[in-house]
């Protein structure tokens, strides 16, 4: 047998077989594929499938992330500057030479002499 | 790699995403930022005094009131006068500050006020409202609003429900308190009156805190009583309100400052002050102030040079004036010196006639400070490094084993070159009075200057030094002794000598014996300081030797430059009564009398002035100028109530006798031998004469 023959034989056993379906929802079909009216084209949109490149995302989403991080640290830190010079009480005070001292600075300053010793 | 997502399904995961943020930022982060801010602030992190505030401006309601009572009433000082940083008195400084939160920034007053008025106008009605109204009060008061404070105070009164009555009369009380202090007694009294209408019997705490606060009204309109007042102030003209002044009985400084003494106040907005219906008595001005305020200035008032005699009826002032301190500018940040002399300089300080240089040596908890020179008129001296061996220091002592010696580190004084030492200047003007001094509080980069350390390292230990440093003393002096034997030019171990061997004369009771005292006069002859000489005159004072007292003494007066000190003076002057040589005895006396503030021998003086002229008017008028001051609670002789006895005694004697006996007693009592005393009173039969002898022999 021909292909041609064979194509027209089963052809002809598909319509057979088929001949009991009938499709009715043409017009449905036909308004989700090319929609016309407004809400159809929202609905399209809707359910739009679209494809997202996993790796350019999910980098700019980890930018993001971390430049609110930083902002918000970057306010905490600039308090601390103001704050820099306003006397800190998680100081102790300290007696040396006669003279009354903060501790951290006093030692902070006999550390500077010392180093300057050894230069 | 791709991933496929519908619109929709994108859509809800961003609103998903968006509505958790918003969550967070609404409800989740406050909490997180006042944790935070509560701990930072807690632990005095940088900036977390500034958190603590935004958090409490954002927080509202309960919340809010919560932070506010929680980290400011809590934590603050309740119209207590005395709760500064630092309380300065004559020559003292001490430092206080105790909080729930040590490690916690403080509070300025601004700051205070801010939020504590929000408290006291919407706070809740609870125990902690009066608190918060004190506290504000307070606030107000150290800025000189005294009228912000009453209103204050008045207006947490009429918020405060029936249930808070107690609380009710306590601001009612402090109300009344404040009117007293400024100046106001009617008010004062008023509100008084209407507390002790109104008064709980058994509340007996306030009813006596009424009583006591009527009487000092009652003291302050007699105006016939003594008012002290005065205006404190920096020397650049800063005016400084809010100062803590206080007036204390020479009764009461040898503890420390309590809020139950009964004069003390706050500078006005100008910084001045008044106390009203003072007592008679001796009386020194302490001052509160915070750090901020002392930072880099000094009170300069040294130790019994402040006495306020208050006898009554008088307007006294006396005005504080805070100085700069001086910076120090060699030798200084740990410099070390290996050369045979030493240059100190200093900035001059304006107005200055003379400088005193100080040393300080460290021990275990603080440091021992002595004089290294007095009198330098220059702001700058070079000093041979045997001067500095030479200078007498004072010693503490330290644990060896289970036995405690004297520090054999401050034994060594300059010579211990592995010590590091420190020095100090204070100025003083032509009449002597301290001027500034360059030790103080020095608590931020402008004011710490240089650090006042140096070390002397030219000299190299010696064996027997080495022995002392180990807490060996006996073997030491055995070796310091060898030392001397083979080189007498060897003045270090001349003066260890003396030094051990005046430690055995005062702590163990061994008196100097002939061979103790030849390593004594030794050292008097090669060492021009002089320090050994009042050893010498003790000595031969307290065995009766007069003309090697006269000897030593001389000596002491040419290594003084005339200037002796004035307690060695006045003690020469009562070993010269004791042999009668009176008009002697009394020259010295007077002239100590005049650099001694303390007043200790004017019993002496008087009596001299008794004995050679007999003027009674002339020894009470002395003795109501110069009272001696009664330290602790020892009650010191009250000279001018004596010599009026006397005078009394006199005239009723009416007899032409009574001075000749009475010079007879005086030479019993210039005389001090007990057995010699008591025979003479149990013969005399005046009482005035006697109870004066009695006082005079004790004086020392």
């Amino acid at each position: 047998m021909k292909p041609e023959q064979a194509q027209t034989s089963m052809r002809a056993k598909l319509d057979e077989e088929l001949e009991e379906l009938r499709f009715l929802k043409g017009a449905e079909v036909l308004n989700r594929t090319h929609p016309r009216s407004l809400p159809a084209k929202l609905r399209a949109l809707w359910n739009y499938e679209i494809e997202l490149p996993l790796i350019p995302v999910g980098a700019s989403f980890a930018v993001l992330l971390v430049i609110l991080f930083a902002a918000q640290f970057e306010e905490h830190t600039d308090q601390g500057d103001l704050a820099g010079d306003t006397p800190r009480a998680d100081r102790q005070l300290v007696e040396a030479g006669g003279n009354t001292y903060w501790k951290d600075d006093y030692e902070k300053a006999v550390k500077s002499v010392e180093v300057k010793d050894q230069s | 790699m791709k991933l496929k997502i519908k619109v929709k399904h994108l859509f809800a995961l961003v609103s998903i995403l968006c509505a958790a943020l918003i969550l967070l930022q609404l409800f989740v982060m406050p909490r997180i930022e006042v944790s935070m801010a509560k701990k930072h602030f807690e632990q005095g992190t940088v900036g977390g005094k500034e958190e603590l505030l935004r958090a409490i401006d954002a927080s509202s309601g309960d919340d809010k009131w919560a932070l506010i009572r929680r980290y400011m009433i809590e934590n603050g000082r309740d119209m207590s006068m005395t709760s500064f940083d630092v309380i300065a008195g004559d020559g003292t400084f001490q430092t206080g500050t105790v909080t729930l939160f040590p490690d916690a920034p403080r509070w300025t007053g601004e700051e205070k006020i801010k939020y504590l008025e929000a408290y006291v106008e919407g706070g809740p009605v609870n125990g902690y409202l009066d608190r918060a109204a004190k506290q504000l009060a307070f606030e107000y008061l150290m800025l000189g609003r005294t009228e912000d404070a009453t209103r204050a105070l008045d207006r947490t009164e009429q918020r405060l429900s029936g249930s808070y009555d107690n609380q009710k009369r306590e601001l009612k009380f402090t109300r009344a308190n404040i009117y007293a202090d400024t100046n106001e007694p009617e008010t004062a009294d008023r509100l008084l009156n209407e507390l002790s209408e109104r008064s709980n019997r058994q509340d007996t705490y306030l009813t006596d805190k009424i009583a006591k606060l009527k009487a000092r009204i009652v003291e302050q309109r007699d105006d016939t009583a003594s008012s002290v007042s005065g205006t404190i102030k920096k020397s650049d003209g800063t005016l400084m309100p809010g100062v803590g002044v206080y007036l204390r009985s020479s009764r009461d400084i040898y503890h420390s400052l309590l809020d139950s003494e009964p004069y003390l106040t706050l500078t006005d907005s100008e910084g001045n002050f008044t106390f009203k219906g003072v007592a008679p008595g001796s009386y020194v001005i302490y001052i509160g102030l915070n750090f901020e305020q002392i930072d880099g200035w000094t009170r300069p008032a040294n130790n019994n040079e402040e006495w306020i005699d208050v006898r009554g009826g008088e307007q006294l002032t006396r005005d504080i004036t805070l100085q700069r301190l001086i910076q120090l500018r060699a030798p200084v940040d740990q410099q070390v010196i290996t050369g045979e002399t030493v240059r100190f300089e200093w900035e001059p300080f304006e107005g200055a006639a003379y400088y005193k240089l100080n040393g300080t040596f460290p021990v275990e908890n603080g440091s021992v400070g002595f004089q290294i020179k007095d009198h330098i008129e220059p702001n700058s001296i070079e000093l041979p490094l045997e001067t500095l061996y030479g200078v007498a220091t004072g010693y503490s002592y330290k644990k060896f084993g289970d036995k405690e010696l004297p520090d054999p580190s401050n034994l060594l004084g300059f010579a211990d070159s592995s010590s590091r030492f420190s020095w100090s200047v204070e100025a003083y003007d032509a009449g002597g009075k301290l001027l500034t001094r360059s030790n103080g509080y020095r608590l931020n980069e402008k004011t710490m200057g240089h650090l006042p350390f140096f070390y002397l390292k030219a000299r190299t230990l010696t064996d027997a030094d080495r022995l002392l440093l180990e807490g060996r003393m006996d073997e030491a002096l055995i070796a310091y002794k060898a030392d001397y034997a083979r080189n007498d030019q060897d003045h270090h171990s001349l003066r260890m000598i003396v030094k051990l061997l005046g430690i055995n004369a005062t702590d163990k009771k061994q008196p100097f014996d002939a061979g103790s005292l030849t390593y004594l006069e030794k050292l008097a002859s090669v060492d021009d300081s002089g320090n050994v000489l009042a050893s010498l005159i003790d000595h031969y004072g307290s065995v009766g030797n007069w003309p090697l007292v006269d000897q030593y003494y001389g000596m002491l007066k040419d290594a003084r430059q005339g200037k002796v000190e004035s307690y060695t003076q006045a003690y020469y002057g009562t070993l010269l009564l004791k042999q009668g040589r009176v008009q002697e005895g009394e020259a010295q006396l007077r002239q100590a009398q005049k650099n001694d503030p303390s007043n200790q021998f004017i019993g002496s003086y008087i009596a001299c002035v008794l004995y050679l002229s007999g003027d009674l008017d002339q020894a009470e008028e002395l003795a109501r100028q110069y009272p001696e001051r009664s330290y602790y609670d020892k009650a010191n002789p009250d000279w001018s109530k004596l010599v009026h006895e006397l005078a009394e005694e006199s005239r009723d004697a009416n007899d032409e006798s009574y001075f000749l006996k009475l010079q007879e007693a005086l030479r019993v009592g210039f005389n001090g031998d007990q057995a010699r005393i008591e025979d003479w009173m149990a013969a005399s039969d005046n009482a005035a004469m006697r109870a004066f002898v009695l006082e005079l022999s004790k004086v020392d």
